[in-house]
């Protein structure tokens, strides 16, 4: 079976790197924001892990972008570890990256969870969707 | 038929007809169409445990709120056992505190059995909770009038209900069948017997189609978005009459929502200074803004992507931010600017200085966003914007020289004595004020919000190219009706009121509050559109879960970002800047940054990735490039002609 | 290691010249994994605009925009580089690496 996910070929940053990862529910996770390869015993690499979180956006961006994205994480909390999504919880390929609940689970964003605690949830009606 | 959304209680005309079944049955039908579902068992009695039978059938969550060992109803099994009765608060605490989607209530016996202190029933719940109910219902002798009274009971509080067999036999009888025709209430959906003896694959695979989500032919038209309309009903006329509404709806809310306050502004000034000879600026501006919302709307409905989030995939993080940072503050502007026009239209009505305003409107902007249901939202401002239709009523009213008019129309060149960078750079303006991303980033993440599929794609495609067209439409009528009023005065546009005078000229105070509902309209729908832009962009480049389909709690970082927009706006409006030349540097700054959005855009519509099947064909790209060019000239040339001409002074 | 630690990394040709940029990392599916198979090189590090490997059927403009960007574009096998640190040391010349498929039509 050759193929992945219905692909022969995958190009790292154009189809993987920058796209959504998203749970069963198709709500957003977070972004790749890179990608762990591992070298296998028979000496060909292979990616492992999606790796998440403003860490590891942060090394990508230009001098300037670098410093803004930790300052601002820091006023929330941040940056926060980079979390990480193994090759095998994925589920399917598209213009996003859809995993697994417990994987999702694993790599929630700290700081959403921060935010939604201290701020977010505290304001009345924060439970429910609009209706 | 009833809305599946929040909490859902489950009842029945009688224990033993199948509540768990159901129950489990829904289940797997809410999560085939995508929704998270969760099911409180409010109180088991005797030696079942109904929560595990669902899960074990549709694997989902299922949990019970307390267990009395008698098999008996819930408020006798705990006077018997001693074990402490049920609180309603605590249970409707219990329904609302859930993440999921959905939530499914299995009551215990029929409706109206008492379930815990005090004597509350599964119907006082409903109602607490103003959901809707599902009633199982037997198939067989007997079953008419249980019915019949439990949907009565119901009726009575004001509870909406749907009806599903929950057994119904491999060899129907003659009651059965009989019966199937008499039932009365919103059939919803029809269990097989021994549907509990599949295997749960099975099980999980055929629920969906139990069930008949569709509206009867008697209901009234309520669900107009279109939603699982695809099963046919017994009346196809009722069904394509509800997906002509639904058209109309939306190509009228899309008329409506074109206007905002740099609309009114542009037009109104140009109108009363150039007549309307700068109407091939809006022309263009609008076959800018179809096509580029024409695009993103193709690519939120086939790969449920919306703007912001294909433009980190296609630029790179870096570029990205860069587009991310210049987009946001533009936005910003705008909402800033449409904070203090909704204040400003607040004053003109009132009489009291719009910077009174500003806090509440603030105020009122936010509990809109959080509470207020999407779709409402957007059909409700959009189709009060209409009401801006008043200038062209206002206009024809006034009998104008409708030669001259058509002349200026005509014009590419400015008048005799007008300088030509000032005459470009209010057509850049107008070009502007038509061609908001924000526009297309709402219309796009809206699209992902309400699961557009590409079976949508003709719908919403009609519904860009009808509505922004006849909206240009209003922008057009309000220069017009300036340009017979303002313009043989040669009145320099400086403020709102300004503008308003002709509708206040052919109408009087009729005039003044049609065109002021309508400003009103314009302007706070143009404000929720900046402020959860704003969100949109930042949450779709960082991967945060954003949306107002989901509550707040799960889209934490995206409803603080929009809160606090909302908050530097009203901050920035209270210091006494004046809106109108906020908003006129918005539209500047708006052109600037066109192309860094369009381009990716453009681009991910000819990608597979992105478009499926429906990319690009050559019309599309050749039209997609022309506009491309246009933008990017008006980007290069915004700024320099600006200063040139000093703001159009 | 990290894939972005490869990308834009420095490659040098056999003779020692710095000649390009990583621009992506290839992968081909094996037996429902992925495993890397090569590089694709280039002058520049922008984006490809995923034209690359798929011959769209963009508009013919930026199509030919992205080409003329991207015609010292090559790919490499992995078997042919040698990791240095942070730096890929070619061993086949460049001169004999493939065009990219896709950009050239």
């Amino acid at each position: 079976m050759n193929t992945w996910h219905g692909r022969e070929s995958v190009d790292l940053l154009t189809d993987l790197i920058d796209r959504e990862l998203v749970d069963p529910d198709g709500l957003p996770v977070g972004r790749v924001d890179d990608i762990e390869l591992r070298r296998r015993p028979d000496g060909l690499w292979e990616p492992v892990a999606f790796l998440t979180g403003t860490a590891a956006l942060e090394r990508r961006l230009p001098r300037w972008g670098r410093k803004l994205i930790n300052r601002s994480a820091k006023l929330t909390g941040g940056p926060d570890d980079t979390r990480r999504i193994p090759f095998e919880a994925v589920t399917d390929v598209n213009t996003s990256v859809s995993i697994t609940r417990q994987a999702a689970e694993a790599a929630a964003s700290p700081a959403e969870e921060r935010i939604k605690r201290k701020v977010i949830g505290r304001i009345p009606g924060a439970g429910h969707a609009s209706q | 038929m009833i809305d599946l959304e929040g909490p859902v209680l489950v009842t029945g005309t009688d224990t033993g007809v199948g509540k768990t079944v159901v129950t489990a049955a829904l289940a797997s039908l809410l999560l085939s169409r995508g929704n998270s579902v969760e099911v409180i068992k409010i109180a088991q009695t005797g030696d079942e445990n109904d929560a595990a039978e669902i899960t074990r059938l549709c694997g989902v969550r299922a949990r019970a709120l307390t267990a009395y060992p008698d098999p008996l109803a819930p408020f006798s099994a705990a006077r018997r056992s001693g074990l402490p009765l049920l609180e309603l608060e605590d249970v409707v605490e219990a329904a609302s505190d859930v993440q999921s989607d959905v939530v499914l209530l299995e009551g215990a016996g029929g409706l109206l059995v008492q379930l815990g202190a005090g004597g509350w029933t599964a119907r006082d719940l409903a109602s607490e909770l103003g959901c809707p109910a599902v009633v199982v219902a037997r198939a067989g002798l007997g079953t008419l009038n249980h019915t019949a009274l439990t949907l009565e009971a119901l009726t009575r509080r004001v509870i909406e209900a749907a009806v599903v067999i929950g057994a119904w036999p491999a060899e129907p009888g003659l009651a059965e069948l009989e019966n199937l025709k008499d039932l009365p209430g919103p059939r919803l959906g029809r269990i097989p017997e021994g549907a509990a003896a599949l295997e749960p694959e099975e099980f999980r695979r055929r629920a969906p189609g139990w069930f008949d989500l569709s509206e009867s032919p008697d209901s009234v038209l309520d669900q107009v978005t279109g939603e699982a309309s695809l099963l046919i009903t017994s009346s196809g006329t009722a069904l394509r009459m509800k997906k002509l509404m639904a058209l109309t709806l939306g190509v009228f809310s899309a008329i409506g929502g074109f206007v905002d306050l740099g609309d009114i502004v542009a037009s109104g000034v140009v109108g009363a200074r150039y007549g309307l000879g700068l109407t091939w600026a809006v022309v263009l501006g609008v076959i800018g803004i179809c096509v580029f919302a024409e695009m993103s709307g193709r690519i939120a409905a086939v790969s449920g992507t919306p703007v912001y989030g294909l433009i980190r995939d296609k630029l790179g993080p870096g570029a990205a931010l860069v587009n991310l940072i210049a987009s946001f503050a533009v936005t910003l502007l705008s909402l800033t600017a449409q904070i203090g026009g909704i204040a400003l239209v607040i004053s003109l009505a009132s009489h009291i200085p719009h910077i009174v305003w500003v806090i509440p409107v603030g105020i009122g902007l936010w509990l809109v966003i959080w509470r207020v249901k999407f779709d409402n939202m957007e059909r409700a401002f959009g189709l009060s914007g209409l009401t801006i239709a008043v200038f062209a009523v206002a206009l024809w009213w006034l009998d104008p020289d409708w030669g001259a008019l058509g002349q200026q129309v005509a014009s590419v060149a400015p008048p005799a004595g007008e300088p030509l960078p000032t005459y470009l750079f209010y057509a850049i303006v107008l070009f502007a004020a038509a061609m908001t991303p924000y526009a297309v980033f709402f219309f796009s993440s809206g699209g992902v919000e309400e699961g557009w599929k590409p079976s949508d794609l003709r719908t919403q495609r009609l519904n860009v190219m009808l509505g922004f067209p006849l909206g240009g439409l209003l922008s057009v009528g309000i220069a017009a009706a300036a340009a017979t009023v303002l313009l043989p005065k040669g009145v320099d546009v400086k403020t709102l009121d300004q503008v308003v005078q002709p509708a206040i000229l052919a109408f009087g105070a009729a005039g003044l509050a049609v065109a002021l509902f309508g400003f009103f309209a314009a302007t706070v729908g143009a404000a929720l559109e900046c402020g959860l832009s704003c969100g949109y962009a930042m949450a779709q480049y960082f991967g945060w879960p954003w949306g107002k389909r989901v509550a707040p709690k799960r889209g934490a970082r995206f409803h603080l970002t929009v809160g606090l927009c909302l908050l530097v706006g009203v901050l920035v409006v209270q210091t006494g800047v004046d809106p109108i030349q906020v908003t006129e540097y918005s539209l500047v700054f708006t052109a600037v940054a066109l192309p860094l959005t369009y381009l990716p855009v453009l681009v991910a519509a000819n990608d597979p990735d992105y478009a499926g099947e429906h990319v690009n064909g050559r019309l599309s790209n050749g039209l997609g490039i022309a506009v491309l060019a246009v933008i990017v000239i008006a980007a290069a040339a915004a700024i320099p002609l600006m200063i040139l001409t000093r703001m159009g002074a | 290691m990290r894939v972005n630690e490869l990308i834009g990394a420095p490659v040098y040709n056999v003779d020692g010249s710095p000649r390009s940029y990583v621009i992506d990392v290839r992968t081909r599916a094996e037996h429902g994994t992925l495993v890397v198979d090569g590089l694709v090189i280039g002058r520049h590090h922008w984006r490809m605009f995923g034209y690359e490997h798929r011959g769209e059927h963009g508009p013919i403009l930026l199509r030919w925009a992205v080409g003329a960007l991207h015609r010292h574009t090559r790919y490499v096998s992995w078997d042919d580089i040698v990791l240095e640190g942070d730096i890929v040391q070619l061993r086949r010349d460049w001169e004999d690496l493939p065009r990219l498929p896709g950009l050239n039509s």
